[in-house]
């Protein structure tokens, strides 16, 4: 009898037991797993509400996350910057060529994958030629030189630099919830300088012509 | 001593006895098959309303952030801005490596030219031509390139000789390659 009566609740235990201590265990792991995203969510939650006390701060470090590296290739933009940055040094007369491409280059476009490759060129003597090269690391618009040159002929310079301007099309990924994100961001991007004020139609030009063929 | 008590009765002590002990046992293993899996459906159900509270908090966090889309978008935006600095803006001082060649050149010796083919190299090399009337001046501002830590070597490509209405000119061209 009682070998019997051990024998049902030992196999009715032994049937129970190891499918909850499993389930037990899963659970265990799903309880680690949560809480390390509730951690995640809370410090992004945080770091969010920081953010939005200062909202001037957050534009003002996008605008410029946003000039560093735009999604497009932006040539316009770059072509004002450039323009700027030769101003700045007065090399007014120096050429500059930028491809005006989209983001997706077709095939002999001079922009492939997320680079545009830019090019200044004109009579920049040595000195100049530093300086635009010292700016050109300083322009807002990231860029990594490709090429340069510089020659002289009797007494007239040549000089060509040729450099990429990133971009990076896709969305950015999730915000990790970095709370040092702005102060290390306003460190990165203290040192650029845009070399040219965006246009804006809002604010800037007057529009509306009767005749627009007229001068 | 003598033991009065009647064999029956000494046998069914012992067989009391063993019986009492079987169900001792028969006990703690029904408990332990019986108690075990109720002690761990207790803590499946403590388990489960844990991970439902969380889940629920999540949730309420994630509608707080959803609220502030906007701002978390940027933030993302400029976190990988910020993470791929230094694959996308110049590391490179290239003013650094023509004042370097600069700070070498004999004061009788003129460049014509200086270039960089390849800015993306590992060790970036600059093609340097140029022209003297003192051949030595040559020789002499290939050995102080060398002499630059920075610089890993300087080669001559071609020097050769011409002559205008001053004298001869000696003419060359140095491939100069840095360390870094």
């Amino acid at each position: 009898m009682t070998v019997i009566l051990l024998a049902v609740v030992g196999y009715s235990g032994l049937s129970l037991i190891p499918p909850m201590y499993q389930a037990y265990q899963q659970n265990k792991q799903v309880i680690i797993d949560t809480d390390t995203e509730l951690t995640k969510q809370k410090k992004l939650l945080a770091a969010v509400t920081a953010v939005k006390s200062n909202p001037d701060q957050l534009d003002t470090l996008y605008d410029k996350a946003r000039l560093s590296l735009p999604e497009t290739a932006d040539s316009d933009i770059l072509m004002l910057q450039l323009d700027g940055l030769l101003k700045s040094i007065a090399l007014s007369d120096a050429t500059i060529d930028v491809p005006l491409v989209s983001a997706k280059a077709e095939p002999g476009e001079t922009a492939t994958g997320n680079n545009l490759e830019a090019k200044i060129s004109g009579d920049i003597d040595f000195g100049q030629a530093i300086t635009l090269l010292r700016r050109l690391k300083t322009l807002s618009r990231w860029n990594t030189i490709k090429s340069f040159s510089i020659s002289i002929s009797g007494d007239k310079f040549s000089t060509n630099v040729s450099f990429i301007g990133s971009f990076k099309p896709g969305a950015a990924k999730e915000f990790s919830g970095n709370q040092n994100l702005l102060s290390q961001a306003e460190d990165i991007f203290r040192d650029f300088d845009s070399y040219a004020k965006l246009p804006d139609p809002a604010t800037e030009g007057d529009y509306g012509k009767d005749n627009p063929f007229s001068p | 001593m003598l033991n009065l008590i009647p064999p029956e009765i000494k046998q069914r002590h012992k067989t009391r006895s063993k019986l009492y002990s079987i169900t001792v046992i028969y006990i703690v293993i029904a408990a332990l098959f019986i108690l075990g899996p109720i002690a761990l459906a207790t803590y499946q159900f403590v388990q489960n309303s844990q991970i439902t509270d969380k889940l629920s908090e999540i949730d309420s966090i994630n509608a707080q952030i959803g609220q502030s889309k906007d701002v978390s978008d940027k933030l993302a935006f400029i976190e990988s801005r910020v993470s791929g600095a230094t694959s996308y803006q110049e590391q490179r001082s290239w003013d650094g490596y023509l004042k370097t060649i600069a700070s070498s050149t004999p004061t009788t010796v003129q460049l014509t030219s200086i270039t960089l083919d390849d800015g993306k190299i590992a060790a970036p090399m600059f093609k340097v031509a140029g022209k003297s009337s003192n051949r030595r001046s040559i020789v002499l501002f290939k050995d102080k390139l060398t002499t630059n830590e920075l610089i890993s070597a300087a080669v001559f490509e071609n020097l050769s000789e011409s002559s205008n209405e001053s004298g001869k000119v000696f003419l060359f061209s140095l491939a100069i390659t840095f360390k870094k």
